[in-house]
């Protein structure tokens, strides 16, 4: 499945910790915004693994979107080229 | 600025370049370029760790001590292979057998082992029959009857046997599917002696590592074959498992590569090896076939041929801890 996630955490060090916890997953995007391609058993560890680095109280916020494929081709990029397919034959 | 990433499907990945390193930065595998000249950017490509299940390497090619570690906690196999294709040994992380499975393996009987590896090589022998089939190569009644006589046998000497037979009439067939410009003779290795013989013993080796992976992640030990011998650091299960996908993947593959000029014989240096570009070419290539989708022959369902190879380990592991009374190879019958 196709998900674009989208944060805001106020602590510097947790907001680290959801980067690289994300970048584990998939492709960082723009500031505070990556896009995966999981399946469900990894979208239930990452869910988890994002809660344990959120404080409510601090005001922090995560949402994650899902683009099935019609979303997918709708989906629109304006302004600079979206990045090459990354190979994975090096 | 940074630039965005692409989003990465994949969970192989080939690393042919020489001179580079794999490492982990944060939680990307990075592919470092040690040799970078002043201006060139370092980092090759960017991989997300949590989607790597195989990494792939050539020659000239090494892992970061910190990598390796972060390999291991992932779970991530690591193959070695010289420049050319030559599979040199793994790194496979360790993770918890479990036990019970081998200790199914170990109890088979010499009947239960035998009825598997008579539906394997009956695989083989139909899907050889099929290939040619598939390229116009017809009057292969005699792997039929052979087919027929696998059935029959007793002794895992006697499906050697017929297995063997089956393999020289269908190498005589062979040439058949090739186009002008391109023949088979016969089937050589150690060295290959000519360029289809290499492209062969590549795919295979290939191939071979394709069910090594499968058979590991549902814990099968691929030293513990049912049909060929014991022999020290040969991986007879792998090796039996993987006489389905000789003729149907392997042959097919290199028939394809063959026939549509994209190896041709300009890309062969005089050993025999393909050259550089071309290796990565032909990596590329069976990546892409690995990813292709079929109607699985047996269940229906679309797959690729990838999962293919990870569906059988798990007919095979039911098959070996009794849940299936009876092993379901492989086959296409057209």
């Amino acid at each position: 499945m196709r998900l674009v996630i989208a944060y805001d955490v106020s602590d510097d060090t947790n907001r680290r910790r959801v980067y690289r916890t994300l970048q584990r997953y998939g492709a960082w995007q723009q500031y505070s915004v990556f896009e995966l391609e999981i399946d469900s058993a990894q979208r239930v560890e990452l869910v988890d693994e994002l809660e344990s680095y959120i404080n409510s109280s601090d005001g922090d916020r995560i949402r994650i979107y899902r683009l099935c494929s019609a979303c997918q081709d709708a989906t629109t990029d304006i302004g600079s080229e979206p990045p090459d397919e990354q190979s994975n034959v090096i | 600025m940074k630039e965005s990433e692409a989003i990465f499907e994949d969970s192989v990945i080939f690393v042919t370049k020489q001179g580079t390193q794999v490492r982990i930065d944060g939680g990307q595998v990075v592919i470092w370029n040690v040799d970078a000249e002043e201006d060139e950017d370092r980092k090759l490509a960017g991989y997300p760790i949590e989607q790597l299940d195989t990494i792939n390497v050539f020659g000239g090619v090494n892992f970061s001590t910190p990598f390796v570690a972060k390999a291991n906690e992932h779970g991530i196999v690591l193959n070695y292979f010289t420049e050319n294709g030559k599979y040199r040994g793994s790194f496979v992380p360790e993770k918890n057998t479990i036990a019970e499975v081998r200790r199914a393996q170990y109890a088979l009987s010499r009947d239960d082992e035998i009825a598997i590896a008579r539906q394997m090589i009956q695989a083989k022998v139909r899907n050889a029959r099929t290939l040619l089939s598939r390229k116009g190569v017809y009057g292969t009644d005699v792997l039929k009857d052979l087919g027929v006589r696998v059935e029959d046998a007793t002794t895992k000497d006697d499906i050697r046997g017929v297995e063997g037979e089956a393999a020289e009439r269908y190498f005589q067939r062979l040439d058949e599917t090739l186009i002008d410009g391109w023949t088979f003779e016969k089937r050589t290795k150690r060295p290959p002696e000519d360029h289809i013989n290499s492209l062969l013993s590549l795919t295979y080796v290939f191939m071979k590592n394709e069910v090594l992976a499968a058979l590991r992640q549902y814990n099968l030990d691929p030293f513990l074959g049912v049909l060929h011998a014991d022999r020290h650091g040969r991986p007879s299960l792998a090796l039996d498992l993987q006489e389905e996908f000789r003729p149907i993947f392997c042959d097919a593959f290199v028939t394809r590569l063959v026939n549509r000029g994209t190896i041709t014989h300009d890309d062969f240096r005089k050993d025999n090896r393909l050259n550089g570009d071309a290796f990565k070419t032909y990596c590329a290539k069976f990546d892409e076939f690995m990813k292709e989708e079929l109607t699985h022959p047996h269940f229906e369902y679309t797959v690729t041929r990838r999962k293919a190879i990870r569906q059988q380990a798990i007919l095979l592991r039911k098959t070996i801890t009794s849940e299936l009374d009876k092993y379901h190879s492989f086959s296409f019958v057209r």
